[in-house]
């Protein structure tokens, strides 16, 4: 018997309201405090976002993902230091990347996310120590006798790795087509490399608004790519993709088995 | 659908992995708080005890693990 349901982009207004909900509130559990203080990555980020994103495809998970931002950024302010903006970057934006990078089997998916996640790196890649660069920014100094240009290039290298995880699991859809293997490794495995090119899609649209804000210079950058806060923010990555790994995948495969929800666009 | 009874999940099991998550959450974030300096001192000011909460999570969360596994 067919039964009409309230839904929005496919995904029934109750599950986005929990997701909606389960965000906000874990907006109050801290999972990484930020290196240079100020404020935490919360479990509602870390984890409940993708996982928002995961299941509810591209434009539910927005939504859900903006009003959980939205809720959790007047329960929690660490978790959204930025108020209303970081709502948006922190939570929105996570659900749509993570949404996109679950669909990206489809050409709908793919028209939007390659162009969206290469244009969003290029900028991070411009902004800001090329665009607007010195004086208002401190200038890129050469190190190791590379000059500062091609430093900037290589520091960047974990980027152009993820960047190569894209091309190769996200571009192809072969970690969406594995998420949805019988096979237990590949299940993990696919996953795990969505976990990484949909937080690698995320990424620069959080980072260069906050780059901006926080002002952070050019030694940073540095320190982090060549130096001891190398292990901070590899801990703060890895950690961070393990955790939706193993809860995306769990609640993923869980939902599946018990055909409660079918979204379009989404894993389940 | 098979007429199958599901048993319930014994309570011993629920403990040790509520442990086991508990446990894992504080130690995680110990550790994370021992790295960054400067979050300690936010940490510290969140609430008062700030960066007491999350070993004192782990200690209890390791406690209920053993009693938990070792119940019968």
């Amino acid at each position: 018997m067919a039964e009409r349901k309230a839904v929005l982009f496919g995904a029934p207004i109750a599950a986005i309201a929990l997701f909606a909900a389960l965000v906000g509130f874990t907006a109050m559990i801290p999972i990484s405090f930020y290196t240079t203080g100020g404020g935490f990555t919360s479990l509602g980020m870390a984890a409940f976002a993708p996982v928002a994103g995961m299941v509810l495809g591209p434009y539910a998970g927005f939504i859900a993902c903006y009003v959980g931002g939205i809720i959790g950024m007047f329960l929690s302010p660490g978790a959204y230091p930025l108020g209303l903006i970081d709502a948006y970057l922190s939570g929105a934006c996570l659900g749509l990347s993570w949404g996109f990078a679950s669909c990206m089997d489809k050409r709908e998916c793919k028209m939007i996310y390659i162009p969206w996640v290469l244009g969003q790196d290029a900028i991070a890649l411009i902004v800001p120590f090329i665009w607007p660069g010195p004086p208002y920014y401190s200038p890129m100094t050469e190190f190791m006798g590379m000059p500062g240009i091609v430093v900037h290039f290589v520091r960047r290298y974990m980027s152009w790795i993820f960047l190569a995880v894209f091309l190769i699991f996200g571009v192809t859809g072969k970690a969406v087509e594995w998420c949805r293997s019988e096979d237990k490794k590949k299940l993990i495995l696919g996953f795990l490399f969505l976990n990484i090119y949909a937080r690698y899609g995320w990424t620069p649209i959080w980072g260069w608004p906050y780059g901006e804000y926080i002002h952070s210079p050019w030694e940073t950058g540095l320190l982090s790519a060549f130096g001891p806060l190398w292990p901070l923010g590899q801990w703060s990555t890895w950690s961070q993709v393990l955790i939706a790994t193993f809860l995306g995948s769990a609640i993923v495969i869980g939902l599946r088995k018990t055909g409660y929800l079918k979204v379009p666009r989404s894993l389940v | 659908m098979s007429g199958k009874e599901k048993k319930a999940l014994p309570m011993k099991w629920i403990l040790t992995w509520a442990g086991a998550i508990l446990a894992g959450f504080g130690v995680f974030l110990s550790v994370d708080l021992m790295l960054k300096p400067r979050a300690v001192e936010y940490a510290a000011g969140l609430f008062p005890g700030g960066i007491y909460f999350y070993p004192v999570i782990a200690v209890a969360g390791l406690i209920l693990l053993i009693v938990g596994y070792r119940m019968k």
